[in-house]
């Protein structure tokens, strides 16, 4: 049975954080015909739904883009033809059958549709004991959604998100989809993609340049991913004074000149910072949270009815603030912060008990520049002086990941990259702050790279200059690889993407 | 224009632009499906209400419901003295929560062996 495909009479569609508006020719939601249980029929069905949406889009010689928790700030999910809303679609398989040079357990992998929230899989993984090993601060995302634009947290063991998928199915015409992983680590049964009717296409520069594809590659509508056994995190907040040896943490990861809240001689899974720049007197925000099979005596659970929980980072902070004021001053910004954004001793969940649910829509705005360890404290000390001359009412945030094998990930630099969030109001104050931001950083010698999902003023050239001319020429050729036709190319192309020179 | 019909204008427009959200807690709040609204109009002090035509959701349940009111609502309403009181309702579909499945290719597992009689 085809799916039901419900078409809006809306002709506007707006981001969740409502920083714009689009207009577009139809919005439609899909659903699988049999909601309530996952099948392979159902999900065939569905395919051949999402290729009728492509013909009608070249039919109609419109553009046709695949549409998530539409968390993103910039315009990566916008588009003035059909977008499809994918969130409904959240089919889950798992453990699906291996590929017998798949070193690991089928019980680790974990088959989806592209619609499924990380909430819903934080949930569904739990009650089958096993866990995401990473995830970005909150949980709003679909997966195709949060990997189309590198979503990360700060796991000091893993990359982002993209980089716990092992495995792609792309619609990307009317009569063609692919299985898509990656030649080297072959990881699925070749009798799935069969049996999905799909074609089976094993190439790492396609997979890698797939897996940040800003919606541009076709319709994701299948993830396959690699998750973990359950493990709980032991998570502690508190405020620390900014001393040299805090710096040298923040900027090569060297814990070894400072005390670490939690039990000693543990090395942190998670590490991150929250700084109000206008208020470093009295110390910087440290979370760090160590990974146990279960958690230790004398932890107490999180609270998860409270405003602000544990794993939550600046942008959420805003998030909270502007639901409750709308404008924020400087002084206001750092009562607010004492108020619901304290420290906490001691506290245990799993991952998604931490990294937990934000509701809230506000009127934040928030940036995130990636940078190599090592010039952490000069990106920081950048945006200080900046911020000197111009205060702005808002946080920064530091956050680690290793360097993703992504082609197009912002998260790409060696041997770690550290993210510098910067969250503040949505106003012309914050804004034209980020703008002195990002030209001064142009201007230094830092290598940097700027999330795809939040605030940036990048164009062809930048893009070229950032992310390196060969990552780009190889994303741009597996993208003519997988759209051979230029019909196919205009229909997964949006501005966004045109004004990256990545169309 | 009387200081009554002023006091009642300025009453009107002071809640012009409300805006009230219900939202499911927690992740049972993050909807499938993008805002459906229709315009709503109570007549006759309240006798008549009209209600929203909700048929995108699948059978499954609301997520969210928001409730607005703009200026020329609010106008219409002091105009017509609560006769007739239009008002915006969006609402967001739940998502649904699927059996998980099999992706059918399980190796097969040993026919039992038959033991008895
Ligand atoms: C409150 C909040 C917190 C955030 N926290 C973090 C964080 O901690 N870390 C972080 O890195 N980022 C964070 N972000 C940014 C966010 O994670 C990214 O922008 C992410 O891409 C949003 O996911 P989404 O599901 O909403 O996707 P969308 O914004 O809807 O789409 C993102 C891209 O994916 C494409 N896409 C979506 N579904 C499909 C599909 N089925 N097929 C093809 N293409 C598709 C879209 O076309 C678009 O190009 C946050 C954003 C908000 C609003």
């Amino acid at each position: 049975m085809p799916p039901v495909i419900h078409e809006s009479s809306q002709k506007r569609w707006q981001n969740w954080h409502q920083s714009y508006i689009q207009k577009l020719e139809l919005l439609v939601d899909v659903w699988n015909e049999d909601a309530s249980q996952s099948t392979v029929p159902g999900y065939i069905d569905t395919t051949r739904g999402l290729q009728g949406l492509i013909q009608r889009a070249l039919t109609q010689r419109l553009e046709l883009r695949g549409l998530g928790g539409g968390w993103s700030f910039t315009k990566a999910p916008a588009t003035s033809g059909i977008l499809v809303n994918t969130r409904p679609l959240n089919y889950l398989f798992p453990a699906p059958r291996t590929h017998p040079a798949h070193p690991g357990r089928r019980e680790d992998l974990l088959f989806t549709q592209c619609g499924v929230s990380v909430a819903e899989l934080n949930h569904f993984l739990k009650r089958i004991g096993k866990s995401l090993t990473t995830s970005g601060a909150s949980n709003g995302q679909t997966i195709a959604g949060a990997i189309g634009t590198g979503t990360h947290g700060s796991n000091l063991e893993t990359g982002a998100m993209q980089d716990f998928v092992v495995g792609l199915h792309l619609v990307v015409s009317p009569d063609r989809h692919v299985w898509l992983e990656r030649a080297s680590a072959p990881v699925i049964n070749d009798e799935i993609p069969q049996k999905l009717g799909a074609e089976l296409v094993r190439d790492d520069a396609l997979f890698n340049a797939a897996l940040v594809g800003l919606g541009g590659f076709g319709l994701v509508h299948g993830v396959l991913m690699e998750v973990v056994d359950l493990y709980y995190l032991q998570a502690y907040r508190r405020r620390m004074p900014l001393t040299e040896e805090l710096w040298r943490a923040f900027d090569q990861l060297d814990f070894s000149g400072i005390t670490l809240p939690g039990p000693p001689g543990l090395k942190p899974y998670h590490f991150t910072a929250v700084i109000n720049p206008n208020d470093m007197d009295r110390g910087v925000f440290v979370t760090v949270m160590y990974k146990h099979a279960r958690c230790p005596e004398g932890s107490t659970p999180p609270s998860p009815g409270s405003k602000l929980t544990q794993g939550d980072n600046g942008l959420e902070i805003i998030g909270v603030l502007t639901d409750m004021v709308s404008e924020l001053t400087i002084p206001l910004l750092s009562r607010l912060m004492d108020r619901f954004y304290t420290e906490y001793e001691n506290v245990c969940g799993t991952h998604g008990e931490l990294f937990t649910d934000t509701t809230t829509r506000g009127k934040a705005w928030g940036s995130a520049v990636a940078v190599p360890l090592g010039r952490v404290r000069e990106t920081v000390e950048l945006a200080l002086a900046i911020n000197r001359a111009q205060p702005f009412p808002g946080l920064f945030g530091l956050r680690y990941t290793l360097p993703s094998r992504a082609t197009l990930a912002f998260t790409q630099h060696a041997p770690m990259t550290c993210i510098l969030d910067i969250d503040g109001t949505a106003s012309t104050r914050t804004k034209s702050y980020n703008r002195r931001v990002w030209q001064q950083l142009a201007k230094s010698s830092i290598p940097h790279t700027y999330h795809w999902g939040k605030f940036h003023e990048l164009d062809g050239p930048a893009v070229r200059g950032r992310y390196g001319e060969a990552h780009v020429n190889a994303w741009l050729e597996a993208r003519r690889t997988l759209l051979p036709t230029p019909e196919l190319r205009a229909a997964f192309a949006n501005d966004y993407l045109r004004g990256l020179g990545l169309a | 224009m009387s200081k009554r019909a002023a006091a009642l204008l300025c009453l009107g427009l002071s809640s012009a632009c409300a805006h009230y959200r219900v939202q499911a807690p927690g992740a049972a709040g993050a909807s499938a499906t993008e805002a459906q609204g229709e315009v709503l109009w109570s007549l006759g002090w309240g006798l008549v209400q009209e209600r929203p035509r909700v048929d995108n959701c699948q059978d499954q349940a609301l997520a969210e419901v928001t409730q607005s009111t703009n200026v020329g609502f609010a106008l219409i309403s002091v105009l017509t003295l609560g006769l007739a009181m239009p008002q915006r309702v969006e609402w967001r579909c739940a998502k649904a929560q699927p059996t998980p499945g099999d992706l059918g290719v399980r190796p097969v597992a040993p026919p039992a062996t038959a033991e008895g009689p």
